[in-house]
């Protein structure tokens, strides 16, 4: 696996499909997520851009975790609170959000912010009966309400306007990098 | 299981719903009701359990869950729920006199309108 560096310069991820199917699904992909989360100020910022099954790292803009962090900090509060709740939360019965749920909700947040600014600090994060996540934005004349699945699946539900004049649109995607492009064009 | 059948008891439009909610399908910050609420297995849940008010009482809907702090009652009005083309269906229990259903939820919309309309008391 190379590794990336602090010149700026492009530098790639690459990792081989796993497959050892005795592992969870959810912990698996959760582990593969983690490895391409830089750790600290040093390493060069950017996007991860899912190109199934390998993540590829690509340069987007120099801003650093820690301001990101601090300004989606609550969100985060609330998302790694998530993870200390127990079967049955909802009290029908479901499952506790998947660690890979939590993971991709994080990173998505984190992209949406670098990409678009405070503007796209979410409303608010729920959990979602059956392990996944969901985020809602809200601006001042349309809504974005993003499912996390608990192996990743995400769907959307989009809101235009206001009031009966509202018009609703939804729909399921696998690309990550998708859902971004989806959002910054409700949030302009 | 449902009770085979059941008596017959009219449910008329102006008639209120309980459902049971739990603190995370509540946003804390605003007091409103979430979308979640209305979802199971990451789905929209399209047999909602809820309470017909006039034969139950919320403490009563809130029973199973009342050694867990921050469960609370959510009324619906009937024709609110009919509002967005769906049908409310008595459907007791053997434990529950009260209990109907809510058919008819299948889009993330509909998730977000019921909750819309989803009171806090």
């Amino acid at each position: 696996m190379n590794q990336g560096n602090n010149s700026g310069s492009p530098s790639y991820f690459s990792r081989s499909p796993v497959n050892d199917l005795s592992r969870s699904l959810s912990a698996v992909k959760a582990q593969e997520l983690t490895e391409f989360i830089p750790a600290d100020n040093a390493t060069p910022s950017g996007t991860l851009v899912w190109r199934h099954p390998f993540l590829v790292w690509s340069p987007v803009e120099d801003i650093s975790e820690q301001q990101i962090d601090e300004r989606i900090g609550d969100i985060f509060i609330r998302i790694a609170s998530m993870a200390s709740l127990k079967e049955d939360w909802d009290s029908f019965g479901s499952i506790p959000p998947t660690d890979f749920a939590l993971l991709m909700a994080k990173w998505l947040i984190r992209q949406v912010v670098i990409k678009l600014g405070s503007i796209a600090i979410p409303r608010n994060v729920v959990p979602l009966s059956g392990g996944g996540v969901q985020i809602n934005w809200v601006w001042k004349n349309s809504e974005f309400e993003l499912e996390i699945g608990a192996e990743g699946h995400l769907g959307y539900l989009i809101t235009k306007g206001s009031g009966a004049a509202r018009v609703f649109e939804e729909g399921e995607a696998t690309d990550p990098s998708k859902i971004l492009e989806i959002i910054s064009s409700v949030a302009n | 299981m449902p009770i085979e059948n059941p008596p017959s008891v009219e449910i008329r439009e102006e008639d209120i719903l309980y459902r049971r909610l739990s603190p995370n399908h509540i946003n804390k910050a605003t007091q409103e009701v979430v979308s979640n609420a209305y979802k199971l297995n990451g789905e929209p849940d399209r047999e909602i359990s809820v309470d017909l008010a006039k034969l139950t009482t919320p403490a009563k809907s809130l029973a199973c869950v009342k050694d867990r702090p921050g469960f609370r009652i959510g009324a619906l009005l009937v024709k609110d729920v009919q509002g967005v083309g769906l049908i409310v269906q008595y459907a007791p229990l053997p434990d529950n006199t009260a209990h109907c259903v809510i058919k008819g939820n299948t889009t993330k919309q509909t998730c977000k309108l019921l909750a819309e309309k989803t009171k806090l008391i």
